[in-house]
């Protein structure tokens, strides 16, 4: 009886929500998922793009080298 | 004077459109799972799950789970067999549809059975969240079963392109991977 008249004041529950450490958890969480998993394939592109060029320019040398 | 040959894009460019849908999809299940943890976190005490309400299988679901498992780590197999072009790799990739059908069979069975328990969308909080993210994943596992099939055939009859097969793993180790965050944070 005393938890429900406890939910039916306004203010009794103020400073101890049970949700507190879950809501700021989950705001960081969703926060931080897109800007790691964009920043996770610009920087996969950019690396396989970086390694393509190195490649390229190996083979390009190589290729001046016989001629 | 030579004319340059154009780049080989570094990433195919079905990849990387999954890539960005997947992204996407996986914010939708971040909304999802957030709500419902922090309405678990909020409920009172003896009211999660409702009395009266079946417990969700969790035991029962470790199986589907490795099934799911399982089938990604087979259709990573299968892809290194289709690069290095041995004929097994389309066994291989129906092998990873079938353990991945099989996923998705299970939980018919385990909603099947919840449902007759009583647990339906409107009849707790749990059941409504359950059906709305396990829901979810399973629609996302059957779209990812046809693409799966269907590179299957292409690869049977040796017209898959490499894109469509790509594209049709990055979205099937998405919906692999996401499932066990899903596991661990509903059934638990």
């Amino acid at each position: 009886m005393n938890s429900l008249l406890t939910i039916a004041c306004a203010v009794c529950g103020a400073g101890e929500d049970p949700a507190k450490g879950s809501y700021v958890g989950m705001t960081l969480i969703i926060s931080a998922l897109p800007l790691a998993m964009l920043g996770g394939i610009i920087w996969y592109v950019v690396r396989a793009a970086k390694k393509a060029e190195l490649a390229e320019n190996a083979q390009q040398a190589k290729t001046d080298g016989r001629a | 004077m030579s004319v340059q040959e154009p780049r080989k894009p570094v990433l195919p460019n079905a990849v990387l459109g999954t890539l960005f849908f997947v992204v996407a999809e996986v914010m939708l299940f971040s909304g999802m799972i957030s709500a419902f943890t922090i309405s678990k976190a909020g409920a009172l005490p003896g009211t999660w799950p409702m009395p009266g309400q079946p417990r969700l299988p969790a035991e029962a679901t470790a199986l589907n789970t490795a099934l799911l498992i399982l089938s990604g780590i087979v259709l990573i197999v299968a892809h290194r067999l289709y690069k290095s072009k041995n004929p097994v790799a389309h066994w291989v990739t129906l092998a990873s549809w079938a353990l991945g059908t099989g996923f998705v069979a299970l939980q018919g069975v385990e909603w099947w059975t919840l449902l007759n328990a009583g647990m339906t969308l409107k009849s707790s909080p749990l059941g409504g969240f359950f059906y709305l993210i396990v829901g979810g994943h399973a629609l996302h596992a059957v779209i990812a079963l046809v693409a799966l099939f269907m590179a299957w055939v292409k690869m049977a009859r040796g017209t898959l392109s490499p894109g469509f097969f790509f594209g049709t793993q990055t979205f099937w180790y998405f919906v692999v991977l996401m499932w066990p965050v899903i596991y661990a944070r509903v059934y638990f």
